[in-house]
């Protein structure tokens, strides 16, 4: 028999969706691969109501993706609508925790889209989304002193173009991180 | 619990996006609330950006993510620079949650809610006197919004936080929003859960606008507050003077006047129950 308490099945229900639709549909399918034998657990899991568990679930992944969202603002507008289905696809493979687990979080999803999702991206693009993850990395552990080489400049892109757009010139960028203060950026 | 202390007044949760707001509007906000995570493991310009508050406004750390609730209790490093930061503040009280994020080694991700039973009551009494040995500040505890409702619960909300005040010796955070989110997804009337509090628990309030969705009204932190809101609040008010009373909002800072108006109306009317009872 599994070692689970309550809340260690509720967690994995709250944020693993296909736990969760297996939960839904088949519960006693779900005790079995879950090796849940104790009845008193059982009796608890099987009066929790689908809607109301679905609506938590749902919110928890909307709300982790809306603070990525936040931290992300260029890897947003270059994904435009299909943000939310590469985040949701994502977050069923990796939970984040700890007091930075929103920029935890931010940075996985720059290493999905970086590794599993280069295709639907142009190299400009991929050097973006590396800043933005970068840009995020060095609020949790400050780069005493970083550059990183661009070929297009993040600021033009956020402040010029309309989101969604691609960026269409190449503008050599230098992005220094200094003591983990701020990011200066040079382009020519 | 040691709550001696004078009223605080109205405040508001700094957010960076608030900053320039905030101090352009100091005479209408007496009080910031912070929260504790956003402070810990960061940056020098971070800290820098706490020190500038604390020099200029009265600071509650509110912290999200002790997962008091949990079973497999506190984690000692969070709780150790928890300390730290909040004696750095050196605040009249700190605050958290009835709640766990943390369970099956990984977070939930947000505040989960838990039974309202006697398991529950003995393991945050448990955790509760781990973190009042670490850290010295009386500490007040804020009800949370609960879209599920799990099964097993043996008492009411106000039973609960009643027994639980009293159990632990700390205060109540009672957050009006959520008591009439949870009064509206729940059916039942948040001014019977007033009636049945003790209300000499409550030391602060929140409150921020709701949004009502087909089949549930949600705390998105994001909505002027509404006329129910406050008057749940005016009710709070005519049996207690909470010591401090916050507005919570997380989105849409571009509409200041209706950040503004909320401050407004809560001070104007702070002021006159204030006044009135002195």
């Amino acid at each position: 028999m599994a070692n689970y308490n309550h809340q260690d099945i509720l967690n994995i229900i709250y944020t693993q969706k296909n736990a969760r639709d297996l939960f839904i549909i088949n519960r006693d399918q779900f005790y079995t691969d879950f090796k849940i034998e104790n009845p008193k657990l059982i009796h608890f899991l099987n009066e929790i109501e689908n809607d109301q568990l679905l609506f938590f679930a749902n919110g928890l992944t909307a709300k982790r993706k809306h603070a990525v969202h936040s931290l992300l603002p260029i890897t947003a507008h270059l994904l435009e609508q299909e943000f939310t289905e590469h985040f949701n696809n994502f977050s069923q493979k990796y939970v984040p925790k700890g007091v930075h687990k929103h920029h935890d979080d931010a940075i996985e999803f720059c290493l999905f889209l970086i590794k599993e999702k280069k295709h639907i991206f142009s190299k400009l693009q991929l050097n973006l989304i590396e800043f933005e993850k970068d840009c995020v990395s060095n609020f949790i552990t400050p780069f005493k002193f970083k550059f990183k080489l661009l070929k297009v400049n993040p600021v033009n892109f956020l402040m010029k173009l309309k989101p969604g757009a691609i960026p269409s010139k190449n503008i050599i960028t230098l992005v220094l991180w200094m003591n983990g203060n701020y990011k200066i950026i040079i382009s020519f | 619990m040691n709550m001696n202390f004078d009223h605080i007044g109205s405040g508001i949760g700094f957010r960076p996006e608030l900053k320039s707001y905030i101090f352009l509007n100091r005479d209408k906000i007496d009080f910031l609330e912070i929260i504790a995570d956003h402070y810990i493991d960061v940056p020098q310009w971070k800290i820098d950006e706490l020190k500038l508050l604390k020099e200029n406004f009265i600071l509650i750390p509110h912290a999200i993510n002790l997962s008091l609730g949990s079973i497999k209790g506190i984690d000692d490093n969070y709780l150790n620079k928890l300390k730290d930061l909040i004696n750095f503040i050196n605040p009249p009280y700190w605050s958290e949650h009835i709640a766990y994020t943390q369970a099956h080694n990984s977070d939930v991700g947000h505040l989960s809610p838990v039974i309202f039973n006697n398991e529950t009551l003995s393991q945050l009494s448990e955790n509760i006197n781990q973190i009042k040995s670490v850290i010295k500040y009386p500490l007040i505890l804020e009800n949370i919004t609960y879209h599920v409702n799990l099964p097993g619960r043996t008492f009411s909300d106000a039973e609960f936080l009643n027994i639980l005040c009293e159990k632990c010796d700390i205060g109540l955070l009672l957050d009006i929003t959520n008591l009439y989110i949870n009064s509206k997804n729940f059916n039942f009337n948040p001014y019977h859960i007033i009636d049945n509090l003790n209300v000499e628990n409550i030391i602060q309030l929140h409150y921020v606008g709701y949004e009502s969705h087909p089949f549930q009204t949600v705390d998105t932190h994001a909505q002027k507050t509404q006329n129910e809101i406050f008057e749940l609040m005016e009710y709070v008010f005519k049996k207690k003077m909470p010591k401090a009373v916050l507005l919570e909002r997380d989105e849409r800072f571009e509409f200041f006047n209706e950040i503004e108006d909320d401050l407004l109306r809560t001070k104007t009317m702070l002021n006159q129950y204030l006044h009135g009872k002195l």
